[in-house]
C-alpha cells in the first residue's frame, strides 16, 4: 500500500541485534510494517520488544542489520537529513536556558539549511493547541512534567515535518496528566491537519493499551524477544476522538483485542490463562 | 545606602567571626610577648600595607597578571583538547596518556627548570607555571561537561541532522558551563600558587619575590603582608567568577544540581 509510488512508510524484513555481554539478542525480527501518509500508527508491546529499536532505525538514527525501511521513498538516512522527522522522546529533553517559545522552534534554527521546504504550522496557534499559552516566556525548571512534555509535543510539530515519531512520549507521567495529554496530543494532530502541510503521519510506540486504542488508526501489536508483529487491529471509533469514546463499547472491543493479542504472545502468561481470551482476533 | 534586615543578618556572623580571628592572633602575639621577627600582629601588618599603598599594589599587578594569563591561556587550550577528545577517539588515546602524566607530576617541582629552560626574570616562566597548574582542572572539568548532555536531547538534535558544531555550540558548551565555573573556582587560587612559586625561583618583582627578599631581611611584617594581598587577589577573582556564574546561568533555579 505504501512502497509503490513512494508515499509513506515501508519497513520490509528489518532484523537488528545488540550485543550484551557474549549472547547476540535479536531486539527486531524480520518486520514487515506499511504506514500510509496521514495514518496515526500506534506500535505497543512489552518492554524489550524492540519497539523503540524500530523507531530509531525509521528515524535513520540506527541501521539495522538487515532489512529495508523507505520514507517518501528515501531511505531514513536521506529523510533524516531533509528533516523529514519531528521527534518526541521518552523525557521532555529540552534545553533548561531556553523559553519554551524558544525551545519549541530549536529544531526550526537548527540545520537551516535544510527543511526550507516544509509547513511549519503558525506558532503562535500551535501553542494554543498544546495549551501553553501564557507560558511563552517560562523556563523548563518553572514548568511541570506535563507542561514539559507540551513543549516538547509542540517543538516536534513546530517543525513542520510530515512525519512525527514519538517513543513513549507520556511514559513518565503520572495517570491523570497521560489521559490529559493523549487527547491533547489528538487535538494537536487534527488541528495542524487544516494547516499548511496537511496532516501528520504519526508513528507512537507506547506501552499503555488505553492511549494506543484512543489514539490510533492501526494499533500494531508487538511480541518480544525477538521482536516481532503479531496482531494488526485498525481502530474504527470516530474522529476526532473524544474522552467520552474511552466509556463506549467499541472502545473496549478494541482494547479487549489489543489485550488478547499482547497476552498471547507473552510465553509467561500462558500457565496464567485459564480460558482463551474473547475475541483473540487475528 | 540601607541594608535590609537579611543582609544584615547575613553580614554580621562573617564579620564577628573574622573579628574573633584576628582579635586572637593579636591578643596571643601581644599577651606572650612573640618578636616581630617571628610573627607579627594583623595590626602590624596592616600598617604595613597601609603605609604604602603604591609599592604592594606594583607588586600585587605583576604577580596578578601571571597569574590571569596563565589562568586564561590553561582555560582555553583546555576547551579545544576536550573538545577534540571529546570528538575524536584517535585525540582521545593521544592525548588522555599525556594529560594523566601532567597530571601525576608535582607540577611544583617544574618551577626550577621551567626558569633555567626561560634564562629570565620576566613573565615568561610565571605564565607558564600558573597556566600548569590550572590546565588540569579545567580539561577534566571540560571534558565531564561537555559530555554531560542528556541522551535524549542529543538525539533530538540528531534528528534533524544537526551538525557536530551546531551540537557543541547549542548543547555541549552550554551544559559544560557550570563545570567549567566549578574549576574556575578551583583555579583561581592555583594560579596564584603557580606565579608565586615560579616567583620564588627566580625574579625581580611581585609578590614572590617580596616575600623572599622580605625573609632574607628579616622583614616578617612584609612577607605577611605580601600573604595578606595574595588573600583579597584570591577573594576578588572568586567574586568576579561568582557574578559571571550569577549572570550567566541566570536560567538556573538554584546553583545546585537538580
Amino acid at each position: 500500500m505504501a512502497e509503490a509510488d513512494g508515499s509513506g512508510i515501508s519497513v520490509r524484513g528489518v532484523s537488528h541485534g545488540f550485543r550484551r555481554g557474549r549472547e547476540q539478542v535479536r531486539a527486531l525480527d524480520h518486520i514487515d510494517l506499511d504506514v500510509a501518509d496521514g495514518e496515526f500508527v500506534a506500535i505497543i508491546g512489552p518492554s524489550g520488544c524492540g519497539k523503540s529499536t524500530l523507531l530509531r532505525i525509521v528515524a535513520g538514527l540506527l541501521t539495522p542489520d538487515e532489512g529495508t525501511v523507505s520514507v517518501h521513498g528515501l531511505t531514513p538516512d536521506q529523510a533524516r537529513r531533509q528533516k523529514r522527522f519531528g521527534l518526541v522522546p521518552q523525557t521532555p529533553a529540552l534545553l533548561p536556558w531556553r523559553t519554551a517559545e524558544a525551545n519549541i522552534s530549536l529544531l526550526r534554527e537548527v540545520n537551516r539549511r535544510r527543511g526550507r521546504d516544509l509547513d511549519p504550522p503558525d506558532t503562535a496557534s500551535l501553542i494554543d493547541l498544546v495549551g501553553l499559552g501564557g507560558f511563552e516566556a517560562a523556563r523548563p525548571a518553572e514548568l511541570s512534567g506535563g507542561m514539559q512534555q507540551r513543549v516538547a509535543l509542540a517543538r516536534a510539530f513546530a517543525l513542520g515535518a510530515p512525519v512525527l515519531l514519538m517513543d513513549e512520549p507520556f511514559a513518565a507521567l503520572d495517570e491523570i496528566t497521560r489521559e490529559e495529554m493523549r487527547f491533547l496530543l489528538a487535538r494537536t494532530w487534527a488541528g495542524t491537519s487544516d494547516q499548511p502541510g496537511g496532516r501528520r503521519t504519526v508513528l507512537f510506540v507506547t506501552h499503555a493499551i488505553e492511549e494506543a486504542v484512543a489514539l490510533a488508526d492501526r494499533v500494531v501489536v508487538f511480541a518480544a524477544r525477538p521482536g516481532r508483529v503479531v496482531a494488526d487491529e485498525t481502530i474504527t471509533l470516530a474522529r476526532p476522538r473524544m474522552p467520552t469514546q474511552e466509556d463506549t463499547e467499541p472502545f473496549h472491543d478494541h482494547v479487549r483485542r489489543v489485550r488478547a493479542a499482547l497476552r498471547a504472545a507473552m510465553p509467561t502468561m500462558e500457565g496464567l490463562r485459564r480460558t482463551r481470551p474473547a475475541g483473540g482476533g487475528q | 545606602m540601607t541594608w535590609s534586615r537579611r543582609a544584615l543578618g547575613r553580614l554580621v556572623p562573617t564579620v564577628v567571626a573574622f573579628g574573633l580571628l584576628f582579635g586572637l592572633w593579636q591578643a596571643i602575639v601581644e599577651w606572650r610577648d612573640i618578636k616581630r621577627l617571628v610573627l607579627p600582629p594583623p595590626s602590624a601588618v596592616v600598617a604595613d600595607l597601609w603605609r604604602q599603598p603604591g609599592y604592594w599594589w606594583h607588586h600585587a599587578w605583576v604577580t596578578g597578571q601571571e597569574a590571569l594569563i596563565g589562568f586564561v591561556l590553561a582555560l582555553v587550550v583546555a576547551l579545544l583538547l576536550a573538545v577534540a577528545i571529546v570528538h575524536s577517539r584517535l585525540a582521545e588515546r593521544a592525548l588522555l596518556p599525556v594529560l594523566t602524566m601532567i597530571q601525576v607530576t608535582p607540577i611544583i617541582a617544574l618551577a626550577v627548570p621551567l626558569f633555567i629552560l626561560f634564562r629570565s626574570f620576566g613573565l615568561g616562566p610565571k605564565i607558564v607555571m600558573s597556566a600548569l597548574v590550572t590546565f588540569i582542572p579545567f580539561t577534566v572539568n571540560a571534558m565531564a561537561g561537555l559530555r554531560s548532555v542528556d541522551p535524549d536531547t542529543l538525539e533530538v538534535l540528531r534528528s534533524v541532522d544537526a551538525s557536530r558544531w551546531e551540537i557543541l555550540v547549542r548543547l555541549r558548551l552550554p551544559h559544560a558551563l557550570p563545570y567549567l565555573f566549578a574549576a574556575a573556582r578551583v583555579c583561581v587560587g592555583l594560579a596564584l600558587i603557580g606565579a608565586l612559586v615560579a616567583e620564588w625561583s627566580g625574579s625581580s618583582e611581585g609578590l614572590g619575590y617580596v616575600m623572599v627578599t622580605g625573609q632574607r631581611q628579616f622583614a616578617t611584617t612584609a612577607v605577611w603582608a605580601a600573604v595578606f594581598v595574595l588573600t583579597t587577589m584570591g577573594l576578588v577573582g572568586t567574586a568576579v567568577i561568582s557574578t559571571a556564574e550569577r549572570r550567566l546561568m541566570r536560567w538556573r533555579p538554584t546553583n545546585t544540581v537538580r
